[in-house]
């Protein structure tokens, strides 16, 4: 099967200070995967390096086979955080189209709105939506070019436990009908176990990465997230 | 009054254009700055007797690739950067204009403005830079949308996020600075800010907030030029009070008559 993502050997330093050190680890073409980890841990650094949006030490990245450079119409981004100034007259269907690789794909607004339940808010003030509701309108904006794989920097933040529920559904729906492969980096340990069949997990340096259920032992938690952290199993 | 017409038409669509970025990205601080920072290289011009605002837009090129390096490279925020450029640009202005003999009426007519004594080359040079600026900002409207929104975003969708953003500096940069000669060192800002304040106001659509901006625009330059020529007052002075006036007006019947 396509590797989607395969990281060497990669180290990432910001001035003096070394955020990641010798991450190695690949993903399937069609996985859901999660970048798990403390806070601080570099998660989003990893993300925004397998991105090309900041410079590597060394190492090696390459997506779907490819540099970066190459590989940008392949991929979808939604970012941690969208600060945005709210007053800013700007509708949910113009901010859709200054993402259209080409013009004559309009169309495509109502389709990637309609993966999202969000179709009816076409014409509506991105400023005025909720936090969830902007949520999904990210995600549609980073599937408007049908990308194969997309990269998600916690998306589920300021979204409520359904909310969450809910979008996290909707994901594995877009997955399974598009066949895409989805990167998501996250806090949230118990999604890994309920939606994840791949897990990377980093504190500086790579501390597991494969099948969750495989991976993810109490002893890795603890040396994760510290020895106050205990992991209790839900028995659906 | 007919070069005036021209000059202040043509360079109100591109700062209406541009002020809509601007206000986006926060970045109104960067006429003020340019405007300012170009009194230097307009005093050197008069000094050697060469055309003030082809050195001044030469000079802004350059400020704006300093400004756009110290940015990317250092830990300084962009208001610290352009407020360094200022001052220092200002300051080597007043130096020069020190050492000028006798009473200088061109360099204040930069410093007010001066659109009824816009000769036929300050008309051209102005003509040329706002049409390439206005043609720029059609062709990269959508990614400079999307950079404005979200640099991460832009640059992942394949923009050439570094690129683009030295560019606007620069187009910014120019148009203010050709703009000094009609509105003034002290004013040309305003008309970057003045007309998309209003349109946000009413507009709900990104669309709607240019379009609006820019016959906005027009409206305050065009008026402005009407009633400084009528009743013999600063014309720099007067577009922007229009421009005010206008805002005050929209804002209140907003206010009272749609809330």
């Amino acid at each position: 099967m396509t590797k989607a993502v395969e990281v060497v050997d990669l180290n990432v330093g910001i001035e003096r200070e070394i955020i990641l050190q010798h991450v190695t680890f690949d993903i399937e073409e069609g996985d859901f995967a999660t970048i798990i980890g403390p806070n601080g841990a570099g998660k989003t650094t990893l993300l925004r390096a397998i991105l090309g949006l900041i410079p590597v030490k060394s190492g090696q990245i390459r997506i779907f086979g490819r540099h970066i450079s190459g590989a940008r119409e392949l991929c979808g981004y939604v970012p941690q955080r969208f600060d945005f100034d709210r007053t800013f007259p700007l509708t949910v269907g113009e901010f859709l189209s200054f993402s259209l690789r080409y013009r004559n794909e309009k169309g495509r607004i109502r389709k990637v709105l309609e993966m999202v339940d969000m179709e009816e808010h076409v014409g509506k003030m991105v400023g005025a939506l909720s936090g969830g509701q902007l949520q999904r309108v990210l995600i549609a904006r980073a599937m408007i070019n049908y990308p194969r794989i997309l990269f998600m920097d916690e998306p589920v933040g300021g979204i409520d436990i359904a909310g969450r529920n809910a979008f996290y559904q909707m994901l594995l729906s877009m997955k399974k009908d598009m066949g895409i492969t989805i990167v998501m980096v996250s806090h949230e340990v118990d999604v890994v176990y309920k939606f994840s069949n791949r897990v990377v997990c980093i504190s500086r340096t790579l501390h597991c990465h494969g099948h969750p259920h495989e991976k993810l032992t109490p002893q890795l938690i603890r040396s994760l997230y510290g020895d106050a952290v205990t992991l209790f199993e839900h028995r659906d | 009054m007919q070069r005036a017409f021209i000059s202040g038409s043509a360079l109100a669509v591109v700062l209406a254009f541009l002020g809509v970025y601007v206000t986006l990205r926060k970045m109104s601080f960067l006429g003020d700055g340019m405007a300012h920072a170009s009194l230097g290289s307009i005093a050197i011009g008069i000094a050697l007797s060469v055309n003030p605002i082809v050195f001044a837009v030469l000079f802004g090129v350059f400020l704006s690739v300093i400004v756009y390096l110290l940015e990317r490279n250092t830990k300084l925020s962009f208001d610290a950067i352009v407020g360094i450029i200022f001052a220092s640009g200002m300051s080597i202005g007043i130096v020069i204009i020190s050492k000028m003999q006798g009473y200088q009426p061109e360099l204040v007519a930069f410093l007010f403005g001066s659109i009824l004594s816009v000769g036929w080359s300050d008309m051209w040079i102005i003509l040329v830079i706002s049409a390439v600026s206005t043609v720029f900002l059609l062709l990269s409207y959508r990614s400079l949308t999307l950079l404005s929104l979200h640099r991460d975003m832009a640059a992942v969708s394949g923009i050439k996020v570094d690129f683009l953003e030295l560019v606007f500096t620069i187009i910014v940069s120019v148009s203010i600075i050709v703009g000094v000669k009609l509105l003034g060192v002290v004013l040309v800002s305003a008309l970057l800010i003045i007309p998309p304040s209003v349109s946000k106001v009413i507009s709900r659509s990104f669309h709607s907030f240019v379009l609006r901006s820019i016959f906005l625009s027009e409206c305050i330059v065009v008026g402005g030029l009407f009633i400084s020529y009528y009743f013999d007052l600063p014309s720099g002075a007067t577009i922007v009070l229009t421009g005010a006036v206008l805002f005050a007006i929209v804002v209140g019947i907003k206010k009272v008559f749609l809330e």
